[in-house]
């Protein structure tokens, strides 16, 4: 048996192969599978030269192909076979007696009797793809499914042919007639190939399967009716290999006999039962494939459960952080266990992991299933019992198949190593080695658990499989948990069983596991003759035993029992510890002897017994069987010296002096005795450092072991290396020649581009030259240092600034979309206005930073102006004449052409119109005209049906090319209309000008363009101006402006020009007076709704600004001197409630005069607010009668002197006549001159009052002689709401309104008031009536 | 017993507040245009009251005056007047209160209470 890992019993046999879940297809014919590299050509050929073609069977060739070219194999291919021949396309149905060949670059698989193709990339080369196909084939195919491996390199197929023999299938290889033997031995070496024949002998074994039932239906109706031959050929099984496979799924079982059936041609049951005990190889056979199995990740999750939940704990319990664990897991196969053992591990671990030292050992038989384990790499149906999680954590999909991580290879090491032969590992902490044991015998078991117990660290644990136990070596191994096989090791020592010194460095593919444990088939017969020889022997042979090497005792003969006396202690086979201590000094010389000098030693004399009766001979004879096995025969022979001795003389002589004989002899033998104490002691030494000696070597060699793991990784790791150097070399010398094919066509490019006449450019993707041909800078004239590297916007004084342009740039950049002859007009500083075409488009580059646009431009200046002219030209003469026609008709001016000879030649319908039927050619100036005086804007007055025209007309000479005659042009425009209007104009203006005076208002207009601002003289006065410059500015009339209202009119008129209209009083500084002056203005738009003109008017508003002035003060005077007289009624009234209160009449009597008096003071005041109320509406009604004024100023006097206590009213009354007037306002005018008189002189004691007559009037005055007034004063005191502010005079109650109202009276009457003063002197008030004529 | 000058140059307000204010058991100063108070011709009282308006002289001036002089700056000085806008100004000018005409006796009364 080639590999262990075939030593597998599958206890979850419902995961048994040969159970897929797809059903075969109906196609009842088998389907072969043939499989080469491209250099299999020849055997492709030779084996289809040799198929019949009407087998009855599909061949399909799946073959390693260049991607890049066709294959021709399919036109080969006919010519060696009459059966068709087809390069497979997808979905093509699969039909006996064909031929189908695989396309190049794809992958293929079989689907129901169809064959599925899916592309494949350069990149992908590595996948095997006839692997992949077989796979698919054995799954539907199932057992009708033939694989055929021909000569390649590399391992693609085997696991192909894996997959066709697990599931029934047959599979072939080609022998060493292949040219590469890389694929056939692989597949050959992984032990499921079926049969290793030439190309012609395979045809020949197909032709044979065709025709079997096995192959061609794959039925086991047939079988299920022979159950007891099934059963025959299973008890067979158990006798020779010890298995009994009742165990496994019967299906599978049968399946597989079967299939051994279809391999022997053996064509029922009972034949093979027949073959199977006539050829014990095949029974070896079968049993193999019996065991052909696909093992798979997670295989026992209850034993790993319990590792995460008990074992693991333990093992990480007293570890220090340096330790390292180890993990052996013997006949590993493919490694599914180690790796489930890794994340096992590493899921306890969780993060831990990576920091943990550790190190699991898959050690298996075969090469390739440690290859297979190295590389990791498993189809999804090995992943199965995995948790999806899992998978995603721990595996990296690869071209479909599922390869463990990097972390987790890392601590996994592979390396092929016999269980049963090569030393062990050492100080593991764990073993696994489940389902090995089951299948061997109970010595190799033993031999194993050994191993196991010396490779364990103490107390350290080992699982089996479920099946298994360590039998009777409980010694060894303690139970940890029985339902799950875990066991520990107890602490005895133990030796290693092993032959250290003949390891084979390579084992033959016959070499069976239990080789160790064979058994002779056939026992020798009973011979006489060695009968005889034996009772001869056992009668006279002397007492002899055979020792090995080692000195380990094989063999006793005859009667030893003389010369053994077993030691104390343990028991061993040691001859030096079995034989009596008299001997083993001296069979150690002895055998040293015989050792060294390759011949038989021999001591004669030795007394055993003392007695000296007989003497003992001892002759060691080395024996050797071959280089290494050397035993020795030891041979001790008893002698009488008395009888037999051959030195008679000596003993004779001895006798005479026996005594001193013996004296000495007891001497010597006392000597003697302390002599052999002596090398017993040293023996005992010598022994125990030879056990420690071995104990070390066995330790060196297990280390060694180790290192040689760890070296075959390395090597397939270098190996790797290498590979993907020779890759990358290529793939390097294939960059090289591209290089090289690149500069090819750079220089190409660049020739061209260099000698072209355009100018061409390159730009980067912002839009900045990279590069630009001589072309282009011959001839916009610039030096590339000023152009490289520079935006295209920015060169050549932004000649190439165009937004239209960088908008096309834009759109290449950003969509790729080119553009063609686009046109762009600029200006050169050297070549004038220019046609630019510009054609871009972008370049490559893989990404976007890399982008280049190229940009060629043409200078097609001349071209398109030629081209324009001629067009325009065209058109223009085509519709010139009509065009003019037409104007010329439908112009409002008078058109008429008058030839040299005074005819009209032409006349159009405005000058038909405006002339009548008349011509008035003499009126014209014809004749100045034609000799080259033109008439300009000549007004002339004509008469057209009793109606005058002003027609305004010029001239103009011009000469008709063709004859050469000249013409006078005459155009004339009828003005009469114009003229009208302007009369009309005029005398409006003339109005307009009068009323501006009349209301004293100045005009002014401003062009807001030009600035230029005119205006009428009266606008120049109001602005304080007495004349100003014609070409004065607007600003420039603001000059005597108030300082605080010049910022007002200025952002006034600022402003019109938006809102349109300004309406603005601003002051004015006159000559002698600061004047209010009100400005109106509006602005005028033209059709585009811009300011072009504003216009307005200005005039004097200071009167009325004044009166709003005094307005403003009379009412808060008025509002002041109210609340005084009220503040005291108010307060006179409360106190006058409180002494009512109080009942203090007294009180209250004394206060009613003083409130009585503030009342009637509040009802002068008010009063005299609603005469000026009157006043100011318009609404003082006058009853006028005719008075006598002396009796009147007598009544009043008389009134007035009651009241005063200080002042004497003194009267001078002449006769006057009578006037007419309202007594009463007369009286109040009167009293109030009077009383004004007495407030205005607290210090004098009279005023004088008197009347006379002077003409027409009647004149009254009342002098005082007090303080008199200034001049300034004596001008106001007649106006509205004077009051005098002078706080030198203590001011008197009043609001200043009686002289305003008294002057008003006395207007009214037709009279007149004034006064004169003097400060410090007094005043005089006079005020005269007209007397009624 | 507490002492209120009062400078006022309407005789009938005048005559009005001191008839007040002696009625509710104060010592009365009137000075009619106190033009006194600004050379400092004044008994000190308790506390000033102060017509805005009075014949040619500021009320507002007399008010600053007080303050800034040392020897009456602690005295109260509450200024009356018939405009409201002078509240500012007195207030700006020093004065500690203000009230504008026409006043309730009771509410005059309980303005210089509210300071003495």
């Amino acid at each position: 048996m080639k590999t262990k890992k075939s030593i597998k019993k599958d206890t979850n046999t419902d995961k048994l192969p040969g159970q897929s879940k797809s059903q075969p297809p109906h196609a009842p014919f088998p389907v072969v599978g043939i499989g080469a590299s491209a250099g299999g050509i020849e055997a492709i050929m030779n084996l289809l030269s040799n198929l019949s073609p009407d087998l009855g069977m599909a061949y399909v060739i799946v073959q390693h192909l260049s991607p890049e070219h066709k294959s021709i194999l399919p036109e080969l291919l006919e010519k060696k076979t009459a059966m068709k021949v087809h390069q497979v396309t997808d979905g093509i149905k699969i039909e006996a007696n064909n031929v189908y060949v695989i396309p190049q670059a794809t992958y293929m698989i079989i689907v129901d009797g169809h064959l599925s193709l899916s592309g494949r990339s350069r990149a992908d080369k590595r996948i095997p793809v006839i692997d992949h196909f077989l796979e698919t084939l054995a799954n539907v195919y199932q057992n009708t499914a033939i694989a055929v491996i021909l000569s390649g390199i590399g391992s693609d197929g085997t696991a192909g042919v894996q997959a066709i023999k697990a599931n029934g299938g047959i599979t072939f290889a080609q022998d060493d007639t292949a040219l590469f033997q890389g694929m056939t031995r692989n597949a050959y070496e992984s032990g499921y190939v079926d049969f290793v024949m030439s190309p012609a002998a395979i045809a020949k074994e197909l032709a044979s399967f065709a025709s079997h039932d096995y192959t061609k239906f794959g039925s086991l109706d047939k079988l299920e009716t022979n159950k007891r031959e099934l059963k025959k050929i299973q008890s067979l099984l158990y006798n020779t290999s010890g298995v009994d496979f009742s165990q496994y799924k019967q299906t599978t079982i049968d399946r597989r006999i079967m299939r051994r059936m279809a391999l022997n041609r053996q064509k029922s049951l009972e034949d093979y039962n027949r073959y199977l005990r006539a050829n014990p190889a095949e029974a070896d056979l079968l049993y193999r494939d019996l065991l052909i199995n696909v093992t798979c990740f997670f295989r026992e999750p209850a034993v790993l459960n319990v590792l995460k939940k008990r074992i693991f704990p333990q093992l990480f319990k007293n570890r220090k952080p340096s330790d390292t664990i180890r993990i052996w897991i013997p006949a590993c196969a493919s490694g599914e266990e180690v790796g489930s053992m890794a994340i096992a591990l590493f899921a306890y671990l969780g993060e831990k992991a990576l920091g943990t030292s550790i190190q699991i050992f898959g050690t298996d038989l075969s090469e390739t299933a440690i290859d297979k384990a190295r590389a990791g790499i498993y189809p999804i149906t090995a992943l199965q019992n995995l948790p999806a999680a899992l998978i995603k954590q721990y595996f990296l999909k690869i071209d479909g198949r599922y390869q463990i991580i990097k972390p987790l290879r890392d601590i996994c090491i592979f390396a092929t190593h016999n269980l049963l032969k090569d030393p062990p590992f050492s100080k593991i902490d764990l073993i696994s080695c489940q389902n090995v044991m089951i299948y061997l015998g109970a010595t190799a078991q033993k031999k194993i658990l050994q191993a196991f117990h010396y490779a364990l660290k103490p107390s350290s644990y080992l699982i089996l499989g479920k099946s298994e136990s360590v039998g009777s070596e409980t010694e060894m191994f303690e139970t940890v948990d029985k339902e799950h096989k875990i066991y520990t090791n107890r602490a005895v020592n133990t030796h290693l069983p092993f032959d250290f010194f003949s390891r084979p460095q390579k084992l033959s593919s016959n070499e069976t596991v239990n080789q160790n444990e064979k058994i002779p088939v056939s026992r020798p017969d009973l011979d006489i003759e060695k009968e005889t020889d034996k009772i001869l022997l056992s009668k006279y042979v002397p007492a002899s035993i055979l020792v090995n090497k080692d000195l380990q005792i094989v063999r006793f003969n005859g009667p030893v029992n003389t010369y053994l006396q077993p030691a104390a202690g343990k028991a061993s086979l040691h001859l030096l510890k079995m034989v009596k201590d008299e001997l083993i000094f001296e069979l150690r010389g002895l055998i040293q002897r015989a050792k060294t000098e390759g011949i038989a030693a021999k001591k004669e004399g030795l007394n055993l017994n003392q007695d000296g009766q007989n003497e003992t001979i001892i002759e060691v004879t080395p024996i050797k069987f071959s280089a290494e096995a050397l035993y020795f025969l030891i041979v001790f022979c008893e002698t009488n010296p008395g009888l037999a001795g051959p030195d008679k003389s000596e003993s004779v002589s001895a006798t005479t002096t026996f005594d001193q004989k013996q004296k000495r002899i007891n001497l010597l033998e006392n000597e003697l005795k302390e002599a052999r104490a002596h090398m017993k002691s040293m023996n005992e030494e010598f022994e125990a450092t030879r056990e420690e000696l071995q104990s070390a070597n066995e330790e060196i060699l297990s280390t060694n072991e180790e290192l040689q793991s760890i070296n075959e990784e390395l090597e397939t790791s270098k190996e790797e290396l290498q590979s993907t150097n020779e890759e990358l070399i290529t793939i390097n010398e294939e960059l090289q020649l591209r290089n090289h094919d690149l500069k090819e066509s750079v220089d190409y490019t660049q020739g061209i581009v260099e000698t072209i006449r355009e100018p061409l450019i390159v730009l980067t993707r912002d839009l900045r030259i990279k590069t630009a041909n001589k072309a282009f800078y011959a001839t916009f004239r610039m030096l590339k240092d000023d152009v490289e590297g520079y935006n295209l916007k920015d060169i050549g004084n932004r000649m190439f600034h165009s937004q239209e342009l960088k908008k096309q740039l834009k759109l290449i950049i950003e969509k790729g979309i080119a553009f063609q002859n686009f046109e762009v007009r600029s200006r050169f500083s050297f070549l004038g206005d220019r046609v630019l075409l510009f054609n871009a488009m972008r370049m490559s580059g893989d990404n976007d930073s890399q982008m280049r646009i190229l940009l060629a431009i043409e200078d097609i200046t001349e071209t398109k102006v030629n081209e324009q002219d001629k067009a325009n030209l065209i058109d223009r003469l085509a519709g010139e004449q009509e065009r003019l026609n037409v104007i010329l008709n439908n112009m409002p001016a008078g058109i008429i052409i008058v030839d040299d000879k005074e005819q009209v030649v032409f006349s159009n319908s405005a000058a038909r119109h405006i002339l009548g039927d008349q011509e008035f050619i003499n009126l014209f100036g014809i004749n100045e005209t034609l000799k080259g005086v033109r008439v300009q804007d000549k007004e002339v007055i004509i008469m057209v049906d009793n109606q005058t025209r002003y027609l305004s007309l010029n001239t103009v000479r011009i000469v008709d090319t063709e004859t050469e005659t000249k013409l006078a042009v005459v155009n004339f425009i009828d003005i009469s209309r114009r003229k009208k209007e302007e009369e009309q104009l005029k005398s409006a203006q003339e109005n307009l000008n009068v009323a501006l005076e009349a209301a004293q208002m100045g005009v002014w207009d401003l062009n807001i363009e030009t600035g230029r601002f005119r205006r009428s003289h009266r606008y120049d006065q109001l602005m304080g101006f007495d004349s100003l410059a014609a070409e004065a500015k607007l600003n420039d009339s603001f000059k005597n402006l108030v300082d605080e209202d010049k910022d007002l009119l200025a952002n006034a008129f600022s402003e019109l020009a938006q809102s349109g209209k300004m309406n603005i009083e601003f002051r004015v500084c006159h000559k002698n007076s600061i004047r209010w002056i009100s400005v109106f203005g509006r602005a005028f738009y033209n059709s585009t709704g811009d300011p072009v003109q504003a216009a307005g008017v200005s005039f004097d508003v200071t009167d009325r600004k004044l009166s709003d002035n005094h307005k403003d003060e009379f009412i808060a005077i008025a509002s002041h001197e109210l609340k005084t007289p009220i503040t005291s009624i108010s307060s006179y009234t409360e106190l006058l409630k409180d002494m009512v209160e109080e009942e203090n009449i007294g009180s209250a009597k004394e206060i009613l005069p003083r409130l009585g008096a503030q009342v009637e003071r509040l009802t002068g005041l008010v009063t005299d607010l609603l005469d000026v109320t009157k006043i100011n509406e318009g609404q003082m009604k006058l009853h006028r009668e005719k008075i006598d004024i002396n009796e009147l100023i007598k009544k009043s006097v008389g009134e007035i002197q009651r009241t005063l206590k200080k002042h004497q009213l003194q009267l001078n009354l002449q006769p006057c006549p009578q006037v007419l007037a309202d007594v009463n306002r007369i009286e109040q005018v009167v009293l109030n001159l009077i009383s004004n008189a007495v407030k205005y002189s607290p210090e004098a004691a009279k005023i004088d009052i008197s009347t006379r007559k002077s003409e027409d009037k009647v004149v009254v005055s009342i002098q005082d002689f007090g303080i008199g007034m200034p001049e300034v004063t004596r001008k106001k005191v007649f106006e509205r709401f004077f009051r005098d502010n002078d706080n030198t005079i203590p001011t008197s109650p009043g609001m200043g309104l009686g002289l305003f109202i008294a002057a008003d009276i006395i207007k009214r009457h037709g009279g007149e008031i004034w006064v004169e003063s003097e400060q410090g002197k007094g005043s005089i008030f006079y005020f005269s009536l007209p007397v009624p004529l | 017993m507490k002492t209120v000058l009062i400078t006022e140059d309407d005789p009938a307000i005048m005559d009005a507040l001191e008839i007040v204010f002696t009625r509710s058991g104060y010592r009365v100063l009137t000075y009619p245009n106190g033009s006194a108070l600004l050379v400092n011709e004044f008994d000190k009282p308790d506390i000033f009251l102060i017509d805005r308006q009075l014949s040619g002289i500021d009320g507002l001036d007399i008010c600053r005056h007080l303050k800034t002089n040392p020897e009456t700056s602690k005295i109260p000085v509450i200024i009356f007047s018939a405009s409201p806008h002078v509240y500012n100004h007195a207030i700006a000018a020093g004065a500690d209160d203000f009230i504008e005409k026409p006043f309730s006796n009771k509410a005059v009364l309980e303005l210089v209470a509210r300071y003495i």
